[in-house]
């Protein structure tokens, strides 16, 4: 990208800093490395080129969320406003964190970057496969966008389409060989931005403890997926990180990015967009306001595969 | 998940050469709706299959995909899920919302190459002993069809037997 769009981002940033008094600035450097620039030098570092590759909704719900709080007064903490540069991706995955009322608009200053692609490092100066054919270039929710939009392509469904097709035995083929190389680190879930839990159920040792918690509340939680590493340990992880994402999953295709495995895990969650819009016609993070599909009431859905 | 680990020591049911396959088949049934329609087909002592296995819940509401999954994990040959009719639900909602989730699990079951089959739903009230019967045998029949589940088993034990 241009120049001209790192000038406007310093700019903007710098005046809501000074304006709105915020805490920081999350951005990337021009290397593209995540930034918090929380004093005019560090904005002047702020950046956006093609190496910015990282989701930095994560970073800005943490920020946030770490502020709340009670005071001694039982009152609720003031949360100073943190702003944020995002994508067109990001931004999808932000609108979905303030419908969810996890973060509140006053609380979010967001500089949007419409953006034509990103590289990835690990295909040697490649765009990214989530980036060669994009449906959501340009951000949708924003304060104030740095450049021009840009030309967005049609969703492509091509790779799940070509999977849908195959029989049984090539798609088990195929998976067993994917979930195989599962090392389940779980990275793909710690990036996700809309994996905000404090616990997982899905990672036994991931437990909220708190000054309280008892020996006996860690010890006797459920095990629903066992710490073993085989392939159907892997199978039912996977398979059941996907009814969390339904109707959630803006397919950012941040879980593949950290992938150190190089995993195609966006083929399970664009599959999983594919059947939400096709079978109940909603689209995640679509508007402002929307209710999650899953709490709504649904009496009109087909009863498909029902006895 | 009580139900299942309770089942886990007693292993596979045994085959031997020319036997019929006996699937075992975990059946979740909601409290208000198919559980007493359960109690129904047997009190008109309707004959139905003895393969499953009734796991008595409060409502359908309660079945996350994760009870599912973990069934299958924990060696079910197939999963019946069982609830009101819509609109009947004793909490108005439960088996709407239930409905929209295991829908979707299970196209992504069948979208990773497990037998969608295996995951059965229907709709049972307290006065349909005899739908809860013919739910039954069709359930077994289909699981009994497709063979005993090893696509959730460590390869070396689905090769080498137990």
């Amino acid at each position: 990208m241009s120049d001209l769009s790192d000038e406007r981002i310093r700019e903007e940033a710098k005046k809501a800093l000074r304006e709105k008094g915020l805490k920081c600035v999350i951005g990337w450097s021009a290397e593209g490395t995540p930034t918090f620039a929380s004093t005019e030098e560090e904005i002047d570092r702020l950046s956006f080129n093609r190496s910015c590759v990282n989701n930095l909704v994560p970073y800005l719900t943490y920020e946030i969320r770490s502020q709340r709080g009670k005071t001694r007064d039982g009152k609720d903490k003031v949360v100073v406003p943190v702003g944020v540069v995002v994508r067109g991706c990001d931004s999808k995955a932000l609108l979905l964190l303030l419908n969810e009322k996890i973060l509140a608009r006053n609380e979010v200053f967001i500089i949007g970057v419409p953006c034509s692609g990103v590289v990835d490092p690990r295909a040697g100066g490649a765009l990214f496969r989530k980036c060669v054919k994009c449906a959501m270039r340009n951000p949708v929710v924003f304060d104030v966008l740095a450049s021009e939009t840009v030309q967005e392509d049609e969703k492509d469904y091509s790779e799940v389409e070509a999977i849908e097709r195959m029989s049984q035995e090539e798609r088990w083929a195929l998976w067993e060989e994917i979930l195989g190389d599962c090392i389940r680190c779980h990275a793909c879930k710690r990036s996700c931005p809309v994996c905000y839990c404090d616990e997982c159920l899905l990672d036994p040792t991931d437990v909220a403890i708190k000054p309280d918690t008892t020996a006996e509340e860690k010890a006797h939680r459920p095990l629903w997926v066992e710490r073993s590493v085989n392939v159907p340990e892997n199978l039912v992880y996977h398979l059941a990180r996907l009814p969390h994402l339904v109707g959630r999953c803006v397919d950012c295709g941040e879980c593949e990015r950290v992938c150190p495995r190089r995993l195609p895990l966006r083929l399970l969650t664009t599959k999983l967009e594919k059947d939400v819009k096709e079978i109940f016609d909603y689209e995640a993070a679509k508007e402002e306001g929307q209710k999650p599909l899953i709490a709504m009431s649904c009496m009109e859905d087909e009863n498909g595969f029902i006895m | 998940m009580s139900a299942t680990h309770a089942e886990k020591g007693t292993g596979e049911i045994p085959c031997a050469e020319g036997e019929q396959f006996e699937p075992k088949i975990v059946a979740f049934l909601c409290n208000w709706c198919s559980y007493a329609g359960a109690d129904l087909a047997g009190v008109s002592r309707l004959q139905y299959p003895t393969n499953i296995r009734i796991v008595r819940v409060m409502c359908s509401g309660r079945i996350s995909p994760m009870l599912v999954l973990r069934a299958l994990k924990d060696g079910a040959d197939g999963v019946l899920v069982s609830g009101c009719h819509p609109g009947d639900c004793h909490y108005l909602k439960g088996n709407l919302y239930t409905r929209r989730n295991l829908q979707l699990l299970r196209s992504m079951i069948e979208y990773m190459g497990i037998e969608p089959d295996r995951f059965q739903m229907s709709w049972v009230s307290a006065s349909e002993g005899g739908k809860f019967a013919d739910v039954v045998k069709t359930t077994v029949e289909k699981v009994r069809k497709l063979g005993p589940n090893t696509k959730f088993k460590v390869k070396e034990e689905r090769e080498g037997g137990e």
